[in-house]
This record gives structure tokens, sequence and C-alpha cells, in this order.
């Protein structure tokens, strides 16, 4: 519980009090309500962060200007995610995947942090073991919970921070 | 009012059999009191039939019909924000201008026949203008695209000179290209300042032609004609609508969800359909969403029953790749609407896509 909420307090720090403070919580939240997530992409976080509150009031997490709502929206889940995810003491853990849309009957393939080299470095497609020069586009990155942070989420709502 | 020839009757209902579902036109034709029938056989054969005031109404039904077909039925739609000088200044020009005589035009709201559509070309001409009693006012374009049709034959069924000429195939295909005119249509929604363009028959569109690239197309052409366009040309980048695939599903007074595709957060990909209930209160799917507690879509399709000033069942699609589910500033710059009856329920709908835009 203290990591969970050392993490969270130096992330307001860092951010000065904005609103990725408050999509962190929103989102350990979901996940303590909802322990069984194990794929978070940034399009969860964004709805995440966009709720509304149970009491019905305006949503938490608005995004700090009208210029462009939607990618202000998600540079602040992109930053949110970035600082769960780094670090030795991180909650969530960054993952890869490859999504072959022009192949409906492939679901998306988790790669492994070597695979994801070799799709990099060399554009091999890791299911059909062929160079594919469009490889690049189909890998796509999310978050995992770590192993640690089932206990960390445990302590977390047991303290009152899953509101 | 001379009765109709049965060949008028024959090229109305072929349009609006083309292009709506049968169980949509007939019960719109019962609504107009116009007798329907239950099949599509059946239905031409009793419009042939009819004599006096009933094939009169029937031919005016047919027509009003056809011509609000052609600024709604299924059409991808793109959006452009207006500044307010902007819109004067389209609307000024649209004002003025008058469309000159088309090959098109005395077939309008029909299309012309196959044989005359040979000779045209793709090129967009502009057809008709339409001023709506609101001030909206909507340009029709008309242009020819062909479109194949393969038709795959055994060796056992083509003619023995075939068989001699190809000894070793095994199957023979043939490649029949058939025309079809497409209304492509561009609005200008003067109290709403924005500029709609809608792509007709978007489902016939292959690649590389996508809809992006024919709504470019009908924005030069306008270009030429109408002042104020150029820069919407140029620029290219009507609203971004990505935010509307998960805003519109969320938002559950929002019509039925009759499909989608999503990912749980458990990591799986899915695909939902359900016809005429809604897939959000279905058993299984709020089943699942309460065990997972929420889900990403990235293709929902949306139907609405009547949408305020608009009459009869709309459906709305909007989506983007799975992938963009984990990329920032995902576009999305269409969505198509289907089954629209008229321009009003077009209105509606876009007022929709327009107000969750901003998620």
């Amino acid at each position: 519980m203290a990591a969970a909420l050392h993490l969270l307090e130096r992330l307001d720090r860092t951010f000065e009090g904005g609103g990725e403070g408050a999509v962190a919580r929103k989102l350990l939240s979901f996940l303590a309500q909802h322990p069984t997530t194990t794929h978070i992409t940034l399009q969860l976080v964004r709805q995440i962060a966009l709720e509304r509150s149970e009491h019905g009031d305006s949503a938490v997490v608005r995004p700090r200007t009208q210029v462009s709502p939607t990618l202000e929206t998600d540079a602040m889940a992109v930053r949110t995610l970035q600082y769960l995810s780094a670090g030795a003491d991180g909650v969530l853990e960054a993952k890869f995947e490859l999504i072959e849309e022009d192949r409906e009957d492939l679901a998306p393939y988790v790669l492994t942090d070597e695979e994801v080299r070799e799709v990099m470095a060399a554009g091999i497609n890791p299911i059909s073991g062929e160079y594919d020069p469009d490889i690049k586009r189909k890998v796509v990155i999310f978050f995992a919970p770590t192993h640690e942070m089932a206990d960390l989420l445990a302590a977390y709502v047991a303290g009152g921070g899953a509101r | 009012m001379p009765t109709p020839p049965a060949k008028k009757f024959e090229k109305l209902l072929s349009f609006l059999v083309d292009r709506y579902p049968f169980r949509e036109l007939r019960a719109l034709l019962l609504e107009h009191q116009v007798e329907a029938a239950t099949s599509k056989a059946k239905l031409f054969e009793k419009f042939t039939e009819l004599t006096g005031a009933a094939a009169d109404h029937a031919n005016e039904v047919l027509s009003m019909l056809c011509a609000d077909l052609v600024v709604a039925g299924t059409k991808d739609v793109f959006v452009f924000d207006l500044d307010q000088e902007e819109t004067e200044r389209i609307a000024a020009s649209l004002a003025r201008i008058e469309p000159s005589a088309s090959a098109y035009s005395p077939a309008y709201p029909l299309p012309l026949s196959e044989s005359e559509l040979k000779s045209r070309t793709t090129d967009h001409e502009l057809v008709r203008k339409i001023v709506y009693p609101s001030g909206d006012i909507a340009l029709v374009l008309c242009a020819k695209r062909s479109q194949e049709e393969r038709v795959v034959y055994e060796y056992s069924q083509v003619t023995e000179a075939v068989k001699a000429a190809f000894e070793d195939f095994d199957e023979f295909i043939a490649v029949r290209r058939v025309d079809y005119q497409i209304f492509d249509t561009v609005t200008l929604r003067k109290s709403l300042r924005r500029l709609e363009v809608l792509i007709d028959q978007p489902s016939r569109i292959r690649m590389p032609t996508t809809s992006g690239s024919r709504c470019t197309v009908v924005l030069g052409r306008l270009s030429t004609l109408v002042d104020g366009i150029a820069p919407l040309y140029e620029a290219n980048s009507p609203l971004n609508l990505s935010a509307c695939v998960s805003a519109l599903y969320h938002a559950s007074t929002e019509g039925r969800v009759s499909q989608m595709s999503f990912r749980a957060p458990t990591g799986s990909v899915n695909r939902g359909s359900v016809a005429a209930q809604d897939l959000r209160k279905e058993k299984f799917h709020a089943g699942g969403f309460a065990a997972v507690g929420d889900v990403t879509p990235y293709d929902v399709t949306i139907s609405w029953d009547n949408l305020v000033g608009s009459h009869g069942e709309v459906s709305l699609q909007v989506g983007m790749p799975m992938r963009a589910l984990s990329a920032t500033g995902g576009v999305v710059d269409h969505a198509r609407i289907i089954d629209a009856r008229s321009d009003a329920a077009i209105i509606a709908v876009v007022n929709k896509l327009v107000s969750y835009s901003t998620g």
C-alpha cells in the first residue's frame, strides 16, 4: 500500500496536480474492482478517465483545453501509463502484440521480448517466419498489471483508495 | 395525369429495391397507403396492374421516395466544421449557382439506363440543387462508376470450344463490368456551420478507391464551382469521429447497438450482433460487460427508431482498425449512415456524430 500511495504522490508532484494523478487513481480503482484485467489499452484508460463518477457529477477528469479534447485526453493517458509502468516499482508492465487486421482468422498475438526485438530489427513476422515490410505497423503496445500489483491493489482498496 | 407506364414503375421500383431492404420498403409503401406485396416479384406484378387514381398515387409516392433516397439512403458521411465567414462565403456562392443541363438531368432522380451510362464518364456532374425550408442547400453530383462481377464456371459447364482451347484448366472465371450511377451529395448546413459530403453506395467502393478519395474528388470538382470550397479541399481534414465509437456505445440512451466489435480488458477480441434489440442490454453481453468492468469498442453500429425531426429507422456505423485502440491521435474521417429515409434523418444522425466527436 505504501508503495502504491508513494507512486501516486510522486505522480501528483511530477504533474503538479494535473489530470494524470486522477487518471491513475481511477485506473487503479478499476483494476482493484476488476482484478481479471490483463489487457489495458490507451482507449480503455481514456474511457476510464472520462467516466462520470458514481454520484452523477461531472466527469472527474476532463482535458485542460477544448482545442483537441481527444488528443489532450490521449496525451494524459499516455503520460499516466508511462509513469505507472516506469522503473522498478512500476505497477504496470508494457507488452506488445501483433495485430493482423487483414487476417480475421488470426487473433492478436502477444509477442515475447525477443520477438519484439526481432520484429523491430529485422522485420520478421514471428508467426510466418517471413519478412514483412509492414510488420512494424502491426505491432501495438498494451499494458498489463505486474505480478506484484495484485497485493498492492488489495492493500490500496483496503486503505480506502478505490473511490 | 396520364397513367404512368409500367416501364416507369419498374424503373422506380428497381431503384428503391436496390437501395432499401425489402422489409423496410414494404413498410414505407404501406405507410403511404400504397398496396405492398410479400415478395419482390409480387410487388413488381402488383404495380404493373395499377390503373387510374391508384396508379397516380403510387407514382407520386414512388417518385417522392426515390427523390428522398438520392440525398439519403446509405451513404458515407464526411463532416467539415466551418467558421462564420466560411459558411457565409459558401452560402452566397451556392445561392448563385444553378446546375446547367446534364445528361443525368432528364432521368433524375432515377439513374440512367445501363446503355445510357456506357457513354458517360467518371467525372462528377452537378445535376440538382435542393434548397430546404431551413435554408440548408444541397448539391447532387452524379457520375458513372463500374463494378466487376465474377462468375465461376466448372470445366464441365463450358462449351466444347473452350474446353479444347483450355484443356488443362479446372474452372473458368468470367468477369463482367457493370456500370452504375452514383449520387454524391454535398450539403451546407448554414445554421449549424458545417458542410456534409455524402458518398453514395459506399459498399460498392473497392480498393484502391476509398470513400475518402471519393470525398476528395467531390470537393475538388466543387472547388471549381463554389467559392469557399477550395480551402476545404486543400486542407482535407474532416471532423475526427474516433471518439464517437466508444462514446456512442457507452451512451446507453442512444438507440440500439445492433453490431459491434470490441476488446475486453481480459484480452479477447469479440464481435456481437443482435436484431431488433440493444446488444448493450442483451443478457450475454451485459453479463460479460459486468464481469470485466468495461469493454473497448472499435466498430459500432447503432440504430434509432425515430430520431427527432425524422421518421423511420436509421442506423449509423462508425469504426476504426483494432490497433487504433492502442494508438494516440487516431483519426476516423467518416461514418456510414444506413437506410436514412430523408435529409431530416441525415441531419439528426450527423448531429449525433458531431456532439459525440469530442468524447
